[in-house]
């Protein structure tokens, strides 16, 4: 068992996931994502603005998924791409968040990479499939 | 009805499996493909139209989109709003007319001509996304043409554009072409080719002969003709028979390089033909369903499309080579999850 999200849970989660819909703090201005109750940055900040992001960003670290290392949602795709990356990606907004790499080149991520978020099937849970973003190395 | 494109784009997954790929695996490739485009593990119609609608939503306002009519015979859910998906998505208006087409190839065309009646003449615009990656069983021939794409295109009432001038439809009864049963994901037909060829050949030909007749044109005065491509051989000769030129078809066929992309059969030759096409280019685009029925859509050019940075050009040359194994993975993905 994987960490189980349920699906009104996830239900609520379908802005930022689906669109990437953060939250701009009016206090310090600063872009929040994924959405918080209280500033992360100011930690005063609790009435914000919301903004879609454009989903484009840098890596700022990565990791290879492969083997028997992928948690039991993502094991069907593990064993069928034998492994895929796993990217830290620092938005052009500022936040940070961590995401899988699709389409990743031969020679895997690299610190610096320009990256933008596509909408991929993530996993399925109780036949209800989660959809949401991964990241895409730009050209 | 009147009305016409502004926009179109195009999506094509990353992963391609060649010609010599079936050779090695079945000792010979059933299909007249030089490679085809698979959909990778967290790929689905779904997905792949999003792809397609991100990239026109850059050039024309999401908020102003008053229709939407998704094309697929694919959809991941055999029962469930698959638009609600794709809007959520793009962040289009919830109050957007929504239609889903896809119980046949033909859902493509289908879905230009509902979305050019559903906006009426009146104001905003019309989203048409059509997505697929159609599957048989692996150890059938017919699986060997199957490829996946998307495409998305604006419409809008009014002149300009890549004007609507007309379409015709037939439909007929055909038993045994290209069926999936219900409750079934896989495409499965009475593997007889020349009986299906026939009735691609016949419906096609015919709509396409109703079109030129409604309009009063004959085959010379279209600069561009897309039939729609199941097969290379197959479009290719029914192309000559009806009168057209391989001057006339070359631009839109996409076929060898995709393989069978059901509902996008026709629409992807279609977008490569307005990514090129000059003001006053005459436009035939016909689509095909099994079981079976036809349409032929007319258009002319008085202004060139908006295309995104990407044109298909781009998705084509973006790939990368998977081996059978690989493949086969791929298709046999409900046995993995």
């Amino acid at each position: 068992m994987g960490a189980h999200i349920s699906v009104p849970m996830y239900q609520r989660a379908v802005p930022q996931r689906y669109r990437l819909v953060g939250l701009r703090c009016r206090n310090c201005g600063r872009v929040n994502f994924p959405p918080k109750g209280v500033c992360r940055y100011c930690g005063v900040g609790a009435d914000f603005e919301e903004c879609r992001l454009s989903g484009r960003g840098t890596v700022h670290s990565w990791t290879l998924i492969a083997g028997a290392g992928a948690p039991p949602e993502f094991a069907a795709e593990a064993a069928c791409k034998g492994s895929y990356p796993v990217v830290l990606v620092e938005l052009d907004e500022g936040p940070r968040i961590i995401a899988q790499m699709v389409d990743p080149p031969e020679e895997g991520p690299r610190i610096g990479m320009r990256v933008e978020a596509v909408f991929r099937r993530i996993y399925e849970e109780e036949g209800v499939i989660r959809y949401g973003f991964k990241f895409r190395p730009m050209t | 009805m009147a009305g016409r494109i502004i926009a179109c784009a195009t999506y094509i997954p990353f992963l391609r499996l060649t010609r010599a790929e079936y050779r090695k695996a079945w000792g010979r490739c059933a299909a007249d493909i030089g490679e085809k485009a698979v959909a990778d593990f967290d790929e689905d119609a779904v997905t792949m139209a999003v792809e397609a609608g991100r990239q026109v939503l850059a050039l024309v306002d999401a908020a102003g989109v008053r229709v939407l009519a998704l094309a697929s015979t694919t959809l991941p859910y055999a029962e469930k709003m698959a638009a609600g998906t794709v809007a959520a998505a793009l962040g289009l208006p919830e109050k957007v007319t929504s239609v889903e087409l896809g119980t046949s190839a033909r859902a493509g065309t289908e879905a230009l001509l509902s979305a050019l009646a559903l906006l009426g003449g009146e104001e905003g615009t019309a989203l048409v996304l059509a997505a697929d990656c159609p599957a048989a069983s692996p150890g059938e021939d017919l699986d060997h043409a199957l490829g996946a794409a998307a495409c998305a295109f604006v419409l809008a009432a009014g002149s300009g554009g890549v004007e609507f001038e007309g379409a015709a439809s037939r439909v007929t009864e055909r038993l045994g072409e290209r069926f999936v049963p219900r409750g079934a994901v896989r495409i499965r037909d009475v593997a007889v080719r020349t009986y299906t060829g026939e009735a691609y050949a016949a419906t096609v030909g015919a709509v396409v002969r109703d079109l030129l007749e409604r309009l009063g044109r004959r085959p010379g005065d279209y600069r561009y003709v897309v039939l729609p491509q199941f097969d290379g051989r197959q479009t290719a000769s029914l192309g000559r028979r009806l009168g057209f030129t391989s001057e006339q078809m070359e631009a839109g066929l996409i076929f060898a390089r995709v393989g069978d992309t059901g509902v996008c059969a026709s629409l992807l030759g279609f977008c490569a033909v307005l990514e090129q096409a000059s003001p006053g280019d005459r436009i035939l685009v016909a689509g095909y369903g099994s079981g079976c029925g036809g349409q032929a859509l007319s258009f002319v050019v008085r202004e060139p499309v908006l295309r995104p940075p990407h044109g298909l050009h781009y998705w084509l040359e973006r790939k990368r080579y998977i081996d059978y194994l690989h493949y086969l993975k791929l298709r046999l993905k409900e046995q993995l999850l």
